[in-house]
């Protein structure tokens, strides 16, 4: 399918009518997602008289945006006003938002077509999209294989080449994640680039709403209409943001750091393989890459813990509104401290349980410091660490998974094992570093031949039109990407 | 051996209701007595993917009145989260400040018959307050209103330096006097604009060990507070007496009963689980900005006190009644600038005592603030120039003050002429005004010749009813005098 840029161009032109872009996608999306279930609703009429609507400002004369036409998916931790918002969860079961998300008004006044509900861990706490309540996805390359997580339904709704671009979130690695094990790509923002009003809470200090996209362009394109301060988040900050698209796609002189700590001997080997060539290739074409040796990032290594600890505190204490007594189904039972347990205990999943219980632990007296405060000081340690890294660099270069999609159900019952999934991404995230995964090839040998790997890029805080620049940069070395290997050449058409 | 007398430490928490127009964390309206859940938004019931937006006009007002209270003023502003679980409690956790307050070390000074007491604040904070749980009778469910959920609150606690229920009741009378003054709260305890949790322990007044602490929660009158640091002290007294221990915990007084019953002891308590607040990142808090609202303070109260007594020399009966009521205090200030503005000789005094004894009775008679009645100053500034220029008598210029409230539009001069109250000034009328009631009353005359001058009070009320009160009493006085001493003069 066309690249969302190419789409609002030709909608602006009068040369497309938004009316069909928006009928192909439903109609993609009623033949391929029977087998990924990346969608929890395709919200199709919606979408339809939303393009009308695009159509009739186009033929009017009015400027249909930056975005006409484009059919985009929304993760479903984003509020839509009347639309149901459920988080992946039985507690926000029949729950419809009374509001729009600060992201998706940008989006709406740049004339994108909102197009279904995709799925998720429940609250975004996974790495696999098997968390969700309502179904499991699978990755479009392979259906016995997970598409990665937490948002595995936007990632497997671009793979599947539905819809161009779609919004995920990210408080660890739940864009990049799955971008790398979907083949697409997927971008995090600077923290407080993008207002997070709107979005359902989980780790309120770690997370941001990024664009995942087949095309880097097109990340850039929909981060540049989604980013810039907002009142109704005090968290975004008021900074001048070039614009990522305009930016021009270089590598040229760029200083590219490859720290030996995101290359240990727990990621893949034909992952390792793929990303030193997909660096090697940044090298060809002008970047000046270096492989750092241990020592300067040696924190990292603590990441894992120090992100599953702060972001489960804040999940604790995001969670507790979902009591049952002002919105969302509840569990009546004789006192009201029964009818907290029954509806929470019901309600919530598993993961969200596991969290909520080591959050509240790591907060309560006589732990907090050990648990909850030291991990802060890990978080600043690391912080620090790439901080004055990226005083010597411009970018650091690394895998963004240690695996490829790998099989349904094999870490289900493992979580340390599915946490270790966000080593390489949750690094960005304590840091609050724009980063971005991109596809660099398939893997030749192993476990996950045949399955694509990313590449990541991290840049220096508000500095996102250059990491995006940088990927575009690299797409363009790269040539088109290998394409989803259930649709062939459809997708790339 | 004598017996142990025991000593209570005290220490109080007081919440007060920010003078807001609007929440401390959306833009809903902060206001008391709308329907219920009318007030609301997604912010404010705590919808899934809502942030909290800081009100700067509370900030402001948290500020002035930590600086009213002689606090010191937080370089930024810090906000923390505080877990549990209640229906009232829409997000399952409320905004406060706990590692880092906004202010703290001041001191409020209290004016005791023993002398001056000298307490400190320990710290203020801002926090939002929680909705209501309603459990309306006769039914079996319990309902929500989250009006009030979001509105904020300052939150100002002294150290434990209060040693009876009689200094805690000054303490309260004067901070609700200082934020008043200072428009940081209405502080207005019918509609929970002022609330109070109170800490009771006591020690053998030998000994300086304090005892073990009990809060009394959620106190909201003045006098409760005070009563139930008198139950409190009481039981606790009684239990250490009979050999008992006291346990710490949380309690709430009973005013039917005038007692104190266990809510939740110490095993019990709630572990808030507090840590920084997420979505809304540090703030700083200009120095040149906590200055300026410093220098822009209003008057204090006793500022204002010294200033009445000291310059416009009234009387310490009229600056008290004027410096516990700031409405009415500023009432007078308007008035006597109204009067200034007409260059009217009208002294400080005379203004004051039609203030307090005319404009604040007529409030109070009609149930009403005096910020609400239709006597503004400059109306009553009109009624003055009259009473000063002799157009009418003050006795009359009562009557107009009760016609101004009554009328609302029309001047009074306009009113004075309506009901025929100008001031009987003319010789003749009062020469025959004197003699009718020496005539009618011949009792009195005769006591006054027989030397009981203390009569001529009595002629002279009579002689101002009969003119409706409108003769000029002073004229009239000596009008009677005159008269009377020439008629009993050829006895002597
Ligand atoms: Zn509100």
């Amino acid at each position: 399918m066309m690249s969302a840029a190419t789409i609002a161009g030709r909608v602006r032109a009068g040369e497309l009518d938004p009316v069909s872009v928006t009928r192909g996608a439903l109609k993609r999306l009623e033949e391929r997602d029977p087998n990924i279930h990346a969608y929890l609703d395709a919200d199709a009429d919606a979408a339809l008289e939303r393009a009308e609507q695009v159509a009739e400002d186009a033929a009017r004369g009015d400027d249909p945006g930056r975005l006409a036409g484009v059919p985009i998916s929304l993760k479903d931790n984003i509020a839509v006003k009347g639309r149901a918002l459920t988080a992946g969860s039985r507690i926000l079961q029949d729950y419809h938002a009374p509001y729009h998300s600060t992201v998706v008004r940008r989006l709406l006044a740049e004339g994108a077509v909102l197009l279904g509900r995709t799925n998720l861990d429940e609250f975004a706490m996974g790495s696999s999209t098997e968390n969700s309540a309502y179904a499991a996805t699978t990755n479009p390359w392979d259906e016995r294989r997970v598409p990665g997580g937490s948002s595995g339904g936007s990632a497997a709704a671009v793979a599947a080449g539905i819809v161009p671009v779609a919004l995920g979130s990210d408080t660890g690695g739940s864009i990049r994640q799955p971008a790398a094990l979907c083949g697409v790509t997927g971008f995090k923002p600077t923290y407080g680039s993008v207002s997070r009003h709107g979005l359902v809470a989980f780790g309120s200090s770690l997370e941001q709403i990024g664009p995942l996209a087949a095309h880097a362009e097109d990340a850039a394109l929909v981060y540049d209409v989604i980013a810039g301060h907002d009142p109704l988040d005090p968290t975004t900050t008021p900074a001048e943001r070039p614009s990522a698209y305009k930016t021009s796609a270089s590598v040229e002189g760029l200083r590219v750091a490859v720290p030996e700590e995101l290359l240990d001997e727990t990621v893949e080997p034909r992952v390792l393989e793929r990303v030193a060539a997909a660096i090697d290739l940044l090298g060809d074409a002008g970047a000046i890459t270096k492989v750092v040796p241990k020592g300067r990032l040696a924190h990292v290594r603590l990441a894992v813990p120090a992100y599953y600890l702060i972001s489960a505190c804040e999940a604790s204490s995001n969670l507790a509104r979902y009591d049952g007594m002002r919105f969302g189904p509840r569990l009546e039972q004789d006192d009201l401290l029964g009818t907290y347990q029954r509806t929470r205990g019901s309600l919530f999943g598993t993961e969200v349980k596991r969290r909520i219980l080591l959050g509240t632990f790591a907060l309560s007296a006589g732990h907090h410091d050990a648990w909850y405060r030291k991990a802060l000081e890990v978080r600043r340690l690391i912080a620090d660490e790439f901080r004055a890294l990226l005083q010597e660099f411009d970018l650091i270069a690394g895998p963004t998974s240690p695996s490829g999609a790998f099989p349904l159900g094999e870490k289900e019952d493992e979580p340390w094992a599915m946490y270790q999934c966000d080593a390489l991404t949750a690094p960005a995230c304590l840091a609050g570093l724009p980063s971005i995964s991109l596809p660099c090839g398939l893997a030749k040998k192993g476990p996950y031949k045949g399955f694509p790997v990313g590449l990541q890029l991290m840049g220096r805080a508000h500095e996102d039109h250059r990491v995006l620049a940088a990927a575009r940069a690299f797409e363009a070395l790269r040539g088109e990407p290998e394409r989803c290997a259930l649709y062939g050449n459809e997708v790339a058409s | 051996m004598t017996a142990t007398t025991y000593r209570p430490t005290i220490g109080l928490e007081v919440h007060v209701q920010l003078a807001t127009r609007t929440k401390l964390f959306c833009r809903c309206e902060a206001r008391f007595g709308a329907p219920p859940n009318t007030l609301v938004c997604p912010v404010c019931t705590g919808q899934p993917g809502t942030l909290p937006m800081l009100n700067a006009e509370a900030l402001r007002l948290g500020v002035i009145g930590a600086l009213v209270l002689g606090c010191r003023v937080d370089e930024q502003l810090h906000f923390d989260r505080k877990n549990y679980f209640y229906p009232d409690l829409p997000k399952g956790y409320q905004i406060t400040q706990w590692e880092r307050p906004l202010a703290q070390d001041g001191q409020i000074v209290l004016d005791r018959p023993e002398g001056e007491l000298r307490v400190t604040i320990a710290r203020a904070h801002l926090e939002e307050d929680a909705g209501k749980v309603i459990h309306p009778e006769g039914m079996d469910v319990s309902l929500l209103d989250l009006n009030r959920a979001g509105t904020p609150l300052l939150e100002i606690v002294t150290a434990p330096e209060l040693h009876s229920a009689d200094e805690a009741h000054d303490l309260l009378v004067e901070l609700r006097r200082m934020l008043r003054y200072a428009g940081v709260s209405d502080c207005d305890m019918e509609k929970g604009g002022l609330r109070c949790d109170v800490n009771v322990s006591l020690s053998a007044s030998d000994d300086e060990a304090l005892g073990t602490r009990t809060e009394i929660k959620n106190l909201n009158s003045f006098r409760f507070v005070a009563a139930a640091i008198a139950a409190e002290t009481a039981r606790q007294r009684e239990l250490i007496e009979a050999g008992g221990r006291v346990v710490q915990a949380t309690l709430a007084y009973d005013p039917d009963t005038d007692s104190v019953r266990a809510l939740r002891l110490k095993q019990d308590a709630h572990d808030y689980r507090y840590f920084p607040e997420p979505d809304l990142p540090p703030f700083p808090l200009a120095a040149e900005w906590v200055l300026e609202l410093r220098e822009g303070l209003p008057e204090s109260p006793t500022a204002r006190s010294a200033r009445y007594g000291e310059q416009l020399k009234l009387p310490p009966a009229e600056v008290e009644t004027l410096v516990a009521d700031k409405a009415l205090g500023d009432y007078f200030e308007a008035t006597l600038a109204a009067v200034e503005q007409r260059e009217l000789a009208v002294s400080a005094h005379g203004v004051a005592a039609w203030v307090v004894n005319g404009v604040r009775h007529l409030a109070n008679e009609r149930k009403t603030r005096v910020t609400e009645l239709a006597v503004s100053p400059t109306r009553l500034a009109e009624l003055l120039a009259l009473v000063h220029t002799g157009s009418v008598s003050s006795q009359a210029g009562k009557r107009i003050l009760d016609a101004l409230e009554q009328d609302g539009e029309r001047t009074a001069e306009e009113l004075v002429a309506e009901l025929g109250l100008q001031q009987m000034s003319d010789p003749e009328d009062l020469a025959q005004l004197v003699s009718d009631v020496l005539q009618r009353e011949p009792e009195l005359v005769a006591r006054y010749c027989e030397g009981k001058s203390g009569v001529l009070n009595a002629l002279l009320g009579r002689a101002m009813e009969a003119s409706g009160g409108r003769a000029n009493p002073n004229r009239v006085r000596s009008l009677l005098e005159h008269t009377l001493d020439a008629t009993s003069a050829p006895q002597d």
